[in-house]
């Protein structure tokens, strides 16, 4: 942001604003800019899922729309805006129409530090991790209202079924990210990043290579399935027992927010799990590129579909006991085990 | 240590998994692109029926033999001279028995390949092949005439549509 308002003051017609235009200014391109990369990550996503998951059950997906159906996400999001909205009619009004803004809120807050490259985020806050674990949180406010306001028993079973996932998987995510935060000594997206630079064919400085780095990214890509409501954690929307969980009321373009918003959350996932275990946009050989950054993230996407389409669900008790009797005593144990590794390697 | 056991059990059988359906990604697609794309018919496929009416003689053994009544007959002339005037087939009510066909002398009752039965209105199930005598697209297969044993020509033979184009 610091960055693009510079940008404009090099502008001589800038130069006349005053300054609390250039920062409204600054804001509303990066708003913009989120939005816009929310839309087509979601897009994009949707139709890699939508393509993966044909090709691995012998079929071929979408097809019409644009080459090999790439635009097909886009004409189905023309299609639920143009649907009816429909409101239950014992629904909590309010609510109910809050839910899906709030979802989506939580998934744009998100991009306020998550980068698309070098120098591409909207501000490098210097506590961007916690800033992270803290707006993720409000997805499951979102869908806990969700739930609640269609006064539906199905929404409501999907809606505490949310809630208690997503308040505990928030604990071990946050365990697992601490490791790399402590290696890097900041929680600064940027540092950590740059600390990964360097080593083994450009890529040996990787925090992935490093024993507990590596236990703490296989987990902390577990807890974020959870996190996220993929299979195999997608007890709130398990589309067999609860219809689609605390979404079944709505319609229209309120659907599309949530499902905007958890392909965002996806990407978002991912691209943290890069940018702290995969060494961020720093690709082999030296090469630093926007493009080795998201062709990572990419690949983790491919993972996440590769397992839904793998995996069965479990059940609610097998979900919770992960995350308490095993993620959390593990990442409690790995915080130990990096702490002693950094004094053993004499990096404190 | 059981504990331990489980989770690289866990961890191995889910990996074991991804194996296959990373596998299964790479096997053609088996389905096809319906409305562009369309699987071969068996030669013996009972698609709607219909009527070459200009050989029909109308002797109404069709109309007797009907279970369902969807069939209805009227006949001009005596004699070799006799044919159809009115011949209406309610695919309403046709249960694709082929009964018709069977007893049909002059084989001009047959069950084309034509598969796509959608109509926006009941009034179009009924067609009268006097006054519409065209048959559908799939065209008739007539033991008789395309029992050859070249699949070329009997390739050529569901192309045409039937004998309205011979």
């Amino acid at each position: 942001m610091a960055y693009l308002k510079d940008l404009l003051l090099g502008f001589s017609l800038f130069q006349a604003l005053p300054i609390s235009v250039i920062y409204i200014l600054t804001a509303a391109i990066c708003a913009v800019v989120a939005i816009a990369a929310i839309a087509v990550v979601a897009l994009v996503a949707v139709w890699f899922e939508r393509k993966i998951s044909a090709h691995m059950q012998c079929r071929l997906g979408p097809m019409y729309v644009g080459w090999h159906g790439v635009l097909q996400t886009a004409a189905d999001g023309v299609k639920l805006f143009v649907k009816e909205d429909i409101i239950p009619a014992t629904a909590d009004k309010l609510l109910f129409i809050l839910a899906p803004g709030i979802v989506f809120v939580g998934a744009m807050l998100s991009w306020v530090v998550i980068p698309l490259g070098p120098k591409m985020a909207a501000t490098d806050l210097n506590i961007a991790v916690l800033y992270l674990l803290a707006t993720s949180s409000v997805v499951a406010i979102g869908i806990i209202m969700a739930g609640w306001a269609s006064h539906n028993k199905w929404s409501l079973y999907g809606s505490m079924r949310g809630a208690a996932q997503f308040l505990s998987y928030e604990i071990p995510t946050a365990l697992f990210i601490i490791p790399p935060v402590l290696l890097a000594g900041s929680l600064r997206l940027g540092t950590i990043v740059d600390e990964q630079a360097g080593g083994f064919l450009g890529m040996g400085n990787w925090y992935v290579w490093n024993p507990f780095c590596l236990i703490s990214f296989i987990c902390y890509y577990v807890s974020t399935l959870a996190e996220t409501n993929r299979i195999p954690f997608d007890l709130p929307e398990s589309e067999s027992e609860l219809v689609s969980g605390f979404h079944v009321e709505y319609s229209g373009i309120r659907f599309s927010f949530f499902f905007m918003a958890e392909y965002a959350d996806m990407f978002i996932v991912s691209a943290l799990g890069v940018l702290l275990f995969l060494g961020g946009w720093h690709g082999p050989f030296g090469i630093n590129h926007a493009f080795i950054y998201i062709a990572k993230v990419c690949a983790l996407l491919f993972v996440t579909i590769w397992l839904r389409w793998t995996l069965p669900r479990l059940r609610i008790d097998q979900l919770m006991a992960t995350c308490w009797k095993f993620l959390i005593p593990l990442g409690l144990i790995n915080i130990l085990g990096a702490s002693f590794w950094m004094i053993l390697t004499g990096k404190v | 240590m059981a504990i331990i056991n489980d989770i690289l059990q866990g961890f191995l059988t889910t990996v074991k998994g991804m194996i296959v359906t990373g596998k299964e990604c790479f096997v053609p697609a088996v389905t096809v692109q319906y409305p562009t794309e369309k699987r071969p018919i068996p030669e013996r496929f009972r698609g709607m029926l219909v009527n070459d009416a200009s050989i029909c003689i109308a002797c109404d053994k069709c109309v007797r033999i009907c279970p369902v009544n969807c069939l209805y007959c009227e006949g001009e002339g005596k004699g070799k001279a006799r044919r159809a005037s009115v011949f209406t087939i309610d695919y309403v009510k046709c249960c694709w028995c082929a009964l018709c066909v069977e007893v049909c002398p002059v084989d001009s009752l047959y069950m084309s390949h034509d598969y796509e039965t959608v109509f926006t209105d009941r009034s179009q199930m009924i067609r009268d092949f006097c006054q519409d005598p065209i048959p559908p697209i799939g065209g008739r297969q007539k033991p008789a005439e395309e029992s050859s044993d070249n699949p070329a020509e009997k390739k050529e033979g569901e192309s045409n549509s039937g004998r309205a184009a011979a």
